[in-house]
């Protein structure tokens, strides 16, 4: 509201004044777009969180590679195409909800295999937090333009995704652990990458803003837990 | 090779195909830093790296 008024009051031969006031909303509406899209994500965040407890607590299954994938792009193309609408936000929870519970199983898995499972769980918790705020504290304080790691993080995503189901169906273990050093560090130039984008006016949407960061987290999560069971697991 | 891995196989053909080409346009669309951008994604991943170094020390003990 302040802003309309100062644009129409600085209006007549006064086109800088106008051009600040423009920016101003621009920075503002971006503003927005980062508050929607951290709100969204800590809601989701905490809700996937449930899921992943609750599958635990009821010792539910894995259900498989073909339908975590299955399910995983199903409703990734859902939430893709309701991200104008308010049912976008359910696609997000179910998205993100499904992913919880096929985390669960995983994590039950890590904790009765290893000795110290609890502990390579809450580690590699606190490290994707870490890694998270410390990224996204840095693209938002600095402003920093990271749009030049879009063809990077694209394209060596795909390969590595391709890798990680070659080595599902090959099984070497050897190229798994690699895909995981790799997607560490892919998600971390993805957080700064979509961070950066959302902060530059290049992601208006914080629906799919706020899935891209929950897709960074949970592969960035599952990957360290991967990598820390490797190189600090006490086999039982 | 069990349905599974089939299956698997199929799921990677299918990713090529549809993610393919839209990663391939964004490669050659995407704006390429200068050195000094990738100088700073190359420390603040060493910076990653160092973390992880730092998590299994600790568990370690």
């Amino acid at each position: 509201m302040i802003l309309k008024v100062e644009a129409n009051a600085t209006m007549p031969n006064s086109g800088g004044f106008t051009a600040v006031s423009r920016q101003e909303a621009g920075v503002l509406a971006q503003n927005k777009v980062l508050k929607n899209t951290y709100m969204l994500l800590a809601m989701t965040l905490l809700f996937s969180g449930a899921t992943a407890g609750a599958s635990m607590a009821m010792d539910l299954p894995h259900p498989g590679m073909i339908l975590t994938l299955v399910g995983y792009f199903g409703l990734l193309f859902l939430t893709n195409a309701l991200r104008n609408s308010a049912w976008g936000i359910l696609a997000v929870f179910a998205l993100t909800g499904f992913m919880g519970m096929t985390l669960g199983p995983i994590l039950s898995q890590y904790i009765s295999a290893f000795a110290n499972g609890s502990q390579l769980v809450m580690t590699a918790f606190g490290g994707t937090g870490a890694i998270f705020v410390g990224l996204s504290a840095y693209a938002v304080t600095t402003k920093k333009d990271f749009s030049f790691l879009g063809g990077f993080v694209v394209v060596g995503v795909l390969v590595a995704f391709l890798a990680g189901l070659g080595a599902a169906i090959f099984s070497i273990p050897a190229l798994s652990l690699a895909v995981s050093a790799a997607f560490v560090l892919l998600m971390s130039a993805l957080i700064l990458w979509e961070t950066s984008n959302i902060i530059h006016g290049g992601e208006t949407n914080y629906i799919m803003a706020t899935v891209s960061l929950y897709v960074a987290i949970f592969n960035l999560f599952v990957s360290l837990l991967q990598l820390l069971a490797a190189f600090a697991g006490e086999e039982r | 090779m069990g349905w599974e891995q089939i299956a698997l196989i199929g799921v990677a053909v299918l990713v090529v195909l549809f993610f393919g080409p839209g990663a391939k346009r964004m490669a050659e669309d995407s704006p390429s830093g200068s050195s000094q951008d990738w100088w700073t994604f190359a420390k603040l991943m060493a910076g990653v790296i160092g973390l992880i170094l730092l998590m299994v020390l600790l568990l370690r003990g």
